[in-house]
C-alpha cells in the first residue's frame, strides 16, 4: 500500500516564512532567549558587572540582610553570607560557573551521544544493535549515583564535573537523533546520493547532518539545563564544586544551616538556578517548534 | 428531485497570505442512483467542495451557498447538532487512504456498530451486528463473521475499503460521498471496487458524489461528471459527452495529457504550460486564460454558461465550434524511433529477501521480495517493468542501481559485474530518478548545489566549468533560472521532478531507473515530465528502466515490457505483443483490469 498516488500540489509553494521571524514570534523562545541573554551577558562580564570581591570575607559584615529588608542596604543588594562575602557578586561569578557546566557538559554529551545516534541511525543493523544496547545500558545506570561515586574516588572539581556529566547526559541525544536519522536516511535524496557515488561520510555530512542539526539544537538546550541542575545537586551535595568557588549549589548547601533564620540564602541563589533552567528549557520548546514544525519528541 | 441540489458554494481559506478563494460558486445536483464526479487536478478545489457540504472545513475555512439541500433539508441552515445527524447518516463518506481512515485498535464490528448506534440509540447490539454482516457479505467480503472481531491492521488495502464501504452504508445513507476512494489501490483491486460501488448503488438508489482526479476512470463509471479549475466547474455535462467531444479548452487539453492505454508509443502528449493560478484576493474573468492556447481579448471579463446541444454545459467566452480542434496538440507528431544497439544491462537470476525485526535478541523472519528475476537491456531502449505494490519491482531496481546487493544472481553493466565494480564507475554508469519529488530532493541545499553535487562527487569537469554543465543541464530540462539558486521549498512538484532528472543526468549516465517518475504529478505535469524524459531519451540516446504501476503510461513510453507479480517477472516481451496479446494469467487480468476502468469505448 505504498504506492499512494497522492497528487503533488503543483502551484509553488509558500515561500517558508523565515527562521527568524518565526522565532520572533514564538513567545516562550523570545521570553527564554532574553531571560538566557541576561545570563550570559552577566556571567561574561562578572569582573566588570559585580560590585564586591567575590572572594572577600569580612567578619564584621556576616549575614547582612537583601536589600529589601527591614536594615538592608544597597552596598549589598543581596546581603552577605556567613563569611560577610558579598552575596550579588558571588551569584554573578556563580552564573560563571553554572554556564560554564551547561555548555561544556551539554557539548561532551552531545559529542557522544549525536555520533552513536548518527552511526545508529545510518548503518542500522549490527551497529544499530549494538549501540541500542549501549543506550538502554546507559539508561539502566542510576546517573547521580554513578556520578557520586566517581567523584567521591576522582575527586571533584569543575572539569571533573564536566567530564563526569558529560558522559552520563548523552543519552537523550543519542536516541533523538537515531531515530531521527533513520527517517533522513530513508528519504529518497540520501538514496540519491548514494547512487551518485558519494560516500557514507560525505552523505552524513553534507545530506544527513543539515537535516538533523534542529534536533540536535533542541536536545542541546534541553540537557544544558539538566546540567546545571545536576551540577548544582552534586555541589550542594559537596562532591562538585569545591569551595571556596562560588557555586550556586554550593551556595545553597552553606546556607542550609541557616534556613530558619535567613532565608534569602537559600531561597536566592535557588531563584537564580530556576530562572536559568527555565530560560533553557523555553529556549529549547521554542527551538523545537520553529526548528522542527509538526514533530514531537 | 434530486438527493443533493448546491447552489453558488463557495469556500474562503484565511491562509497568512491572503483569503485564497478555494471553491467560487459552484452549482450541480445529484438524482437518486446516480453518480455525478467531480474531476479535476489537486487545488482545484474538488476535495474542498466534499468538506464543504458536510462542513468538515479546515479551522481556516468558511463557506457560504445559496443553498445545500441534502434529502429536502438545506444544511446551511441546519445547527451543529442536527448536522451531526446528517453526517454519517443521510450522507456518508469514504476517503482515499483506507489504513488512516480506519481506526487500528477498534475492531471492524465496533467500528462498523458504532456509527449506527450512535445514529440509531435504540438499536440493539445483536441487530447492528446482524446488519455489519449482511452488508459486508454484500460488499464481498469472505467470512464476514470471522472479520467481526478482526483489526484493521489484519486486512488487505481492498478488504479494508470494502469494510470501510460496508460501515458508511450502515446508517442507511441517502448520499455517498466518495472521495479518491481507489487512488491507493492496485489496478486489479481499483476496478473490483468501482463494481462494488456500482452494484450497491443499484441496490440502495444511492446518489453517488465521486471526487477524483483521474479522467480515465470517469468515463465508465460516472454518469455525470464536472470538470473543475481553479474552484469553479469549468465544464459539467453527461460523462461520455463531456469526455468524447470536451468543450472548454481546459478539458481538452486534459484529456490530451493522460496517456491512453489503446494508443501506440510514439507520440507527444498533450500539456499545459504553466501552473495553476494562485487564487488569492479578487479574481475577475477566466482564471484558465493565463495558460489557455486560445485566449483572447474577451476572457478578462464576465464570462458567459453556455450549452452545447449535447446538454453539455461550459464556461467559456468562445463556441465550441469556432474552436474545436484549436488547442489540441498535434497527437502524432512522433519522436523518430530510435535506434537499439547492443545490451546493455543483464541481471540474472535476482534475487533479494529482507530480514524483518532482527534485534540483537529477537528471532528473524524474512520475507523474499524478488525470486530469480532475469532481465536484459540493449542500449538506446526503453524497458517498461510493471506490477503492483509489493511486486518487487522497486527492490529490483535498486539493485540494478547497485544500492543493494541480491542475494543470489548477478547484474551485469556494459560487460562489467556490479560487485566488481567501485561505487564512482557505477554512478557513472546508472542513476535513478525517483517518485515522490518532496523527499527526492535535500531540502537545505539550492537547485543549483543539489545538480552539481554529482560532479563534485565524480570530479567531473574542470572544477571551474561545472557550474556551467549544471546550468546547461537545467536548461536543458526546462527549468527556468531564476529558480536555479532557490530551495526545493519553493518549486512545485514538477519543477522539482526536473531538477532530479538533471541531477541524474548531468554526470552522464547511460542508464536511467526511472521509478514511479510521475506517479506523484498531476495529469498536465505527468505529461510534461513524460515528453521531457521522452526528447531526452532521444537526444541524449539514453537506456531507460522505466518502472510504473500505471499501464498507459508505460504503454506510452516502453518499447519493450515485463510483468513482475510477487517477485518474479512473470512474462516480458515486445510492448505490442505483451499490451495485445498478454500470456500469463497475471498480465492479462491486469489489462483487463485497467481496461475496464478504462475509457475503451
Amino acid at each position: 500500500m505504498t504506492e499512494t498516488q497522492v497528487t503533488a500540489t503543483d502551484s509553488i509553494g509558500v515561500r517558508p516564512v523565515g527562521l527568524w521571524r518565526r522565532a520572533l514570534r514564538h513567545p516562550g523562545f523570545v521570553v527564554g532567549g532574553v531571560l538566557l541573554l541576561f545570563f550570559v551577558l552577566v556571567a561574561l562580564g562578572a569582573d566588570l558587572l559585580a560590585p564586591h570581591d567575590p572572594y572577600a570575607q569580612s567578619l564584621v559584615r556576616r549575614l547582612r540582610p537583601p536589600v529589601w529588608s527591614a536594615n538592608g542596604s544597597w552596598t549589598f543588594i543581596l546581603g552577605t553570607d556567613p563569611f560577610g562575602r558579598d552575596y550579588l557578586s558571588r551569584l554573578m561569578h556563580g552564573a560563571r560557573i553554572a554556564l560554564a557546566v551547561a555548555f561544556a557538559s551539554a557539548l561532551l554529551a552531545g559529542a557522544i551521544g549525536a555520533t552513536l545516534g548518527v552511526l545508529a541511525g545510518y548503518f542500522r543493523g549490527r551497529v544499530d544493535q549494538v549501540i541500542s544496547l549501549l543506550i538502554s545500558t546507559r539508561l539502566a545506570l542510576p546517573a547521580l549515583l554513578v556520578a557520586l561515586a566517581v567523584l567521591q574516588v576522582a575527586g571533584s572539581g569543575l572539569w571533573i564535573v564536566v567530564l563526569v556529566l558529560g558522559s552520563t547526559l548523552w543519552d537523550r541525544f543519542a536516541v533523538v537523533m537515531r531515530t531521527a536519522v533513520m527517517q533522513v536516511s530513508s528519504l529518497d535524496y540520501v538514496m540519491a546520493a548514494r547512487a551518485a557515488g558519494a560516500s557514507h561520510g560525505r552523505i552524513m555530512t553534507r545530506e544527513v547532518a543539515p537535516n538533523v542539526l534542529g534536533h540536535f539544537l533542541v536536545v542541546f538546550s534541553y540537557e544544558a539545563g539538566q546540567a546545571v541542575l545536576a551540577a548544582a545537586a552534586l555541589s550542594f551535595l559537596g562532591l562538585g564544586i569545591q569551595a571556596p568557588q562560588p557555586s550556586w549549589g554550593l551556595m545553597m548547601a552553606e546556607g542550609r544551616s541557616w534556613l530558619l533564620v535567613n532565608p534569602w540564602l537559600i531561597a536566592n541563589a535557588g531563584v537564580a538556578l530556576m530562572l536559568l533552567v527555565l530560560a533553557m528549557n523555553l529556549v529549547g520548546d521554542g527551538l523545537r517548534d520553529v526548528l522542527t514544525p509538526g514533530e514531537r519528541f | 428531485m434530486p438527493v443533493l441540489d448546491v447552489a453558488d458554494l463557495r469556500v474562503d481559506l484565511r491562509t497568512t497570505a491572503g483569503v485564497l478563494r478555494a471553491v467560487r460558486g459552484i452549482s450541480f445536483s445529484i438524482e437518486r442512483g446516480e453518480t455525478f464526479a467531480l474531476v479535476g487536478e489537486s487545488g482545484s478545489g474538488k476535495s474542498m467542495t466534499a468538506l464543504a457540504l458536510l462542513d468538515l472545513m479546515p479551522r481556516n475555512g468558511r463557506r457560504q451557498a445559496e443553498r445545500i439541500v441534502l434529502d429536502s433539508r438545506d444544511l446551511i441552515r441546519l445547527d451543529e447538532d442536527e448536522l451531526r445527524t446528517v453526517r454519517g447518516g443521510t450522507a456518508a463518506m469514504i476517503f482515499q487512504e483506507p489504513m488512516t481512515a480506519l481506526n487500528p485498535v477498534l475492531s471492524i464490528g465496533d467500528q462498523m456498530t458504532e456509527g449506527l448506534l450512535e445514529h440509531r440509540p435504540g438499536t440493539a447490539l445483536g441487530e447492528a451486528r446482524r446488519r455489519a454482516v449482511d452488508l459486508l457479505t454484500r460488499c464481498g467480503v469472505a467470512e464476514p463473521e470471522r472479520r467481526l472481531p478482526q483489526y484493521p491492521h489484519e486486512l488487505s488495502g481492498g478488504l479494508r475499503q470494502r469494510v470501510m464501504i460496508a460501515s458508511a452504508l450502515m446508517t442507511g445513507p441517502k448520499l455517498l460521498i466518495a472521495d479518491e476512494p481507489t487512488t491507493a489501490l492496485d489496478v486489479t483491486v481499483q476496478a473490483q471496487i468501482l463494481d462494488l460501488l456500482r452494484e450497491l448503488q443499484r441496490a440502495f438508489d444511492l446518489a453517488i458524489l465521486f471526487i477524483t482526479h483521474d479522467l480515465s476512470l470517469v468515463r465508465r463509471f460516472a454518469h455525470r461528471i464536472g470538470v473543475m479549475y481553479a474552484g469553479e466547474i469549468v465544464e459539467s455535462g453527461v460523462a461520455e459527452a463531456v469526455i468524447t467531444a470536451p468543450s472548454h479548452p481546459y478539458t481538452r487539453r486534459l484529456i490530451a495529457c493522460a496517456p491512453d492505454l489503446a494508443a501506440k508509443r510514439g507520440h507527444r502528449l498533450g500539456f499545459l504550460t504553466g501552473l495553476p493560478p494562485r487564487l488569492l484576493g479578487v479574481l475577475d474573468g477566466c482564471q484558465f486564460r493565463f495558460r489557455c492556447p486560445v485566449v483572447q481579448a474577451a476572457c478578462a471579463g464576465a464570462i458567459p454558461q453556455q450549452r452545447t446541444a449535447t446538454g453539455v454545459e461550459y464556461r467559456c467566452v468562445q463556441d465550441p465550434q469556432g474552436t474545436a480542434g484549436q488547442g489540441v496538440p498535434e497527437r502524432a507528431a512522433a519522436s523518430s524511433p530510435h535506434s537499439v544497439g547492443e545490451s546493455l544491462l543483464q541481471a540474472r537470476d535476482v534475487s533479494v529477501s529482507y530480514r524483518l525485526r532482527g534485534g540483537l535478541f529477537d528471532r528473524s523472519a524474512t520475507i523474499q521480495a524478488v525470486r530469480g528475476a532475469s532481465l536484459t537491456l540493449a542500449r538506446g531502449e526503453v524497458l517498461g517493468l510493471v506490477g503492483e505494490s509489493g511486486s518487487g519491482k522497486s527492490t529490483l531496481a535498486r539493485v540494478i542501481l547497485g544500492l543493494e546487493v541480491p542475494d543470489e544472481g548477478s547484474v551485469t553493466l556494459a560487460g562489467t559485474s556490479m560487485r566488481a565494480v567501485d561505487r564512482r564507475a557505477r554512478a557513472r554508469a546508472v542513476q535513478p530518478v525517483f517518485q515522490d519529488p518532496y523527499s527526492s530532493l535535500n531540502p537545505r541545499h539550492t537547485v543549483g548545489a543539489i545538480v552539481r553535487a554529482p560532479l563534485d562527487i565524480l570530479g567531473l569537469h574542470q572544477p571551474k566549468d561545472r557550474a556551467r554543465v549544471v546550468e546547461q543541464m537545467l536548461d536543458r530540462c526546462g527549468l527556468p533560472r531564476h529558480l536555479f539558486a532557490s530551495y526545493p521549498a519553493q518549486l512545485s512538484g514538477g519543477q522539482r521532478q526536473r531538477v532530479a532528472i538533471a541531477r541524474a543526468l548531468v554526470s552522464g549516465p547511460s542508464l536511467v531507473v526511472c521509478d514511479e517518475p510521475t506517479s506523484a504529478l498531476d495529469v498536465s505535469i505527468q505529461s510534461q515530465i513524460l515528453n521531457l524524459l521522452q526528447d531526452l531519451q532521444r537526444d541524449l540516446g539514453l537506456t531507460y528502466l522505466f518502472i510504473s504501476h500505471n499501464l498507459a503510461v508505460v504503454r506510452h513510453l516502453a518499447d519493450r515490457v515485463a510483468v513482475m507479480y510477487r517477485g518474479e517477472i512473470v512474462e516480458s516481451g515486445d510492448a505490442d505483443q505483451v499490451f495485445e496479446r498478454p500470456e500469463h494469467a497475471y498480465t492479462q487480468a491486469l489489462l483487463a483490469s485497467a481496461g475496464r476502468r478504462e475509457a475503451s469505448g
